[in-house]
């Protein structure tokens, strides 16, 4: 590069000396600056080849990705409407469009609410659009999830399970993506399961009846002078049948709880009145299993509007099973008091509620159970093989009827030392409910 | 006896189920009354229509003519003969429902013992009849 410029120069400016020093400077300068240009020109080179490869794979992963998405859009068997910020629908899956019997490109642009007419299933009015999932979720900038009834433009209706997830770009709310499942089969499904225990319940009560008024007949000596063997077999098969009305009773509200036809109806309750009533009634139960009962109520407790006989299946469940799983000689305290969310941690912080506590000296709910107590049809190892006389229904009868009315169980316990349950109701009452058949 | 007395202690026990009516039949004869027993709706207005009952104890669930059928029926003809539903239906409507109709008692079998039956039979007929009889 040097001698070829020296040429240059020479031939350019005759008689120039470029032996002098200021010249060969200046070429060596010139040189420099032609290396480290090779060197800039080199090292752009290799990155503009590293991002066209780059750009390459992107795409192919982007192809690759889309592929993915549309397949798994097209497997899926629920319908799914992804909409813009305007609640305009940008895509449907293949469900989507057979669920609604219309076509992808007729359905873009337009709304949810402008394809199918949405039915509220409490009221069986038109949900008006502000209301539904999808707008909704985009306002609030929540999932949205809702159970209605749809009806297409045909006329034709189906219940559908509707998901609404907002989604954002750079923060900001983009649009929705919304599943819809139509649940008419499962609902029937389970409607069909439920309604057959409710029969079989009430079919089951007959024979039930049967038994229970002959034995007491015998044993009222009705039939002639019995002797006291036959007096004991004849209570074993009374308390056997009671046992059976009472299995038959759970699973008949325990059907009702699930076909959401049980009601809910507030009327002035004083627990305090319903706590002695339902302790009285387990009078013969607390001297058999020889139990110290201690009840504590706070003096003045409020009435409150609740539902009567949902409270006494409260009160009865949790203070029988106190007694059921509390050894001899041991101790039961029923509590009535009022007391604030906060104090409790549980309920809303600010609000004020009746707080009913069982606390027993009992066998205790193993810890690696606990969370399971609630369950239907669980009962704990520890009391299996100690009392058999249980249906496991009986707690997931008290949190499901607490869930529907705004109130709340939990419980503290300790494996052979005892349990404490506590259950809170709101101080402004239970939460009405409407619905077709009372609990039992 | 007079004959206010004899009709007092008679009881027409309305029930479709055999055992739990003959049930019903030996507890309430066992108290001093006098039952007799119908199996269907049908057979339980002719037997209304017959002869008159100190009390009815009814079945809801009945063939041919359900218990709230006769009850209606009762009412269309002014008979005003006490009625005790017997169901295995407890529903607080079906209750609030009889109730309307002038059913002095719902009992849900199942959770009834028979001898509490007979003394809501006893407290509807008039003290002194049943018991002298």
């Amino acid at each position: 590069m040097h001698k070829t410029l020296e040429r240059q120069i020479k031939k350019f400016l005759s008689g120039a000396d470029v032996s002098a020093p200021h010249w060969q400077d200046f070429l060596t300068s010139i040189d420099q600056a032609y290396i480290h240009f090779d060197e800039d020109r080199q090292l752009m080179n290799r990155s503009l080849e590293i991002s066209s490869r780059e750009l390459m794979d992107f795409n192919e992963k982007i192809a690759t990705e889309k592929a993915k998405g549309d397949i798994v859009l097209e497997s899926i068997s629920d319908a799914l409407f992804v909409t813009e910020k305007n609640a305009t629908i940008s895509l449907i899956n293949k469900s989507g469009e057979i669920l609604l019997d219309c076509d992808s490109d007729a359905m873009k642009g337009k709304m949810f609410s402008d394809l199918v007419l949405s039915i509220n299933l409490e009221n069986g009015e038109s949900v008006p659009p502000e209301k539904q999932p999808i707008q909704m979720a985009i306002s609030t900038g929540n999932k949205v999830t809702g159970t209605f009834l749809l009806v297409k433009k045909d006329s034709s209706r189906f219940l559908a399970q509707i998901s609404a997830n907002p989604y954002t770009i750079n923060h900001q709310i983009a649009g929705v993506a919304c599943i819809v499942r139509d649940v008419t089969k499962e609902k029937e499904i389970d409607r069909a399961k439920s309604e057959f225990v409710s029969l079989a319940s009430h079919q089951l009560r007959t024979p039930l009846s049967t038994i229970g008024w002959y034995t007491e007949m015998l044993l009222a000596g009705d039939a002639g002078a019995i002797n006291d063997e036959q007096k004991g077999y004849l209570e074993e098969i009374y308390h056997g049948n009671k046992r059976m009305v009472d299995l038959v009773n759970a699973l008949l509200n325990v059907s009702r709880i699930e076909l959401g036809t049980f009601m809910l109806t507030p009327e002035p309750v004083d627990f305090v009145e319903l706590s002695k009533s339902v302790i009285k009634e387990v009078q013969p139960q607390i001297h058999e299993h020889v139990l110290n009962f201690e009840e504590k109520y706070q003096p003045n407790l409020p009435v409150v509007p609740a539902d009567g006989k949902l409270s006494r299946i409260l009160f009865q469940n949790l203070i029988t099973n106190a007694i059921k799983y509390t050894p001899p000689n041991g101790k039961v305290i029923v509590s009535l008091s009022t007391a604030l969310g906060k104090d409790m941690g549980h309920g809303n912080p600010t609000e004020e509620y009746v707080l009913f506590s069982v606390a027993d000296t009992g066998y205790g709910i193993p810890k690696k159970q606990a969370d399971k107590i609630f369950t239907k049809l669980f009962r704990a190892d520890n009391v299996r093989e100690k009392e058999t006389d249980g249906t496991g229904l009986g707690l997931y009868l008290v949190r499901s009827v607490l869930e529907a009315c705004g109130g709340e169980v939990w419980f503290d316990s300790e494996e052979n030392k005892g349990t404490t349950f506590y259950v809170i109701v709101p101080l402004s009452g239970m939460r009405a409910k409407k619905g077709e058949k009372a609990l039992i | 006896m007079d004959q206010a007395g004899q009709k007092e202690k008679k009881i027409l026990v309305v029930e479709d189920e055999r055992p739990l009516n003959n049930a019903l039949q030996a507890a309430l004869t066992h108290a001093g009354f006098t039952p007799s027993p119908a199996y269907d709706g049908e057979q339980a207005l002719e037997c209304l229509s017959k002869d008159t009952y100190g009390a009815v104890l009814l079945d809801l669930l009945l063939p041919k003519l359900s218990g709230l059928d006769v009850m209606a029926k009762m009412a269309e003809r002014k008979d005003f003969t006490p009625v005790i539903v017997i169901t295995n239906m407890g529903q607080e409507e079906t209750k609030q429902e009889v109730t309307n109709m002038g059913a002095i008692q719902y009992l849900v079998k199942s959770e009834t013992s028979i001898s509490d039956i007979i003394k809501h039979v006893q407290s509807l007929v008039k003290p002194g009849y049943a018991q002298n009889a």
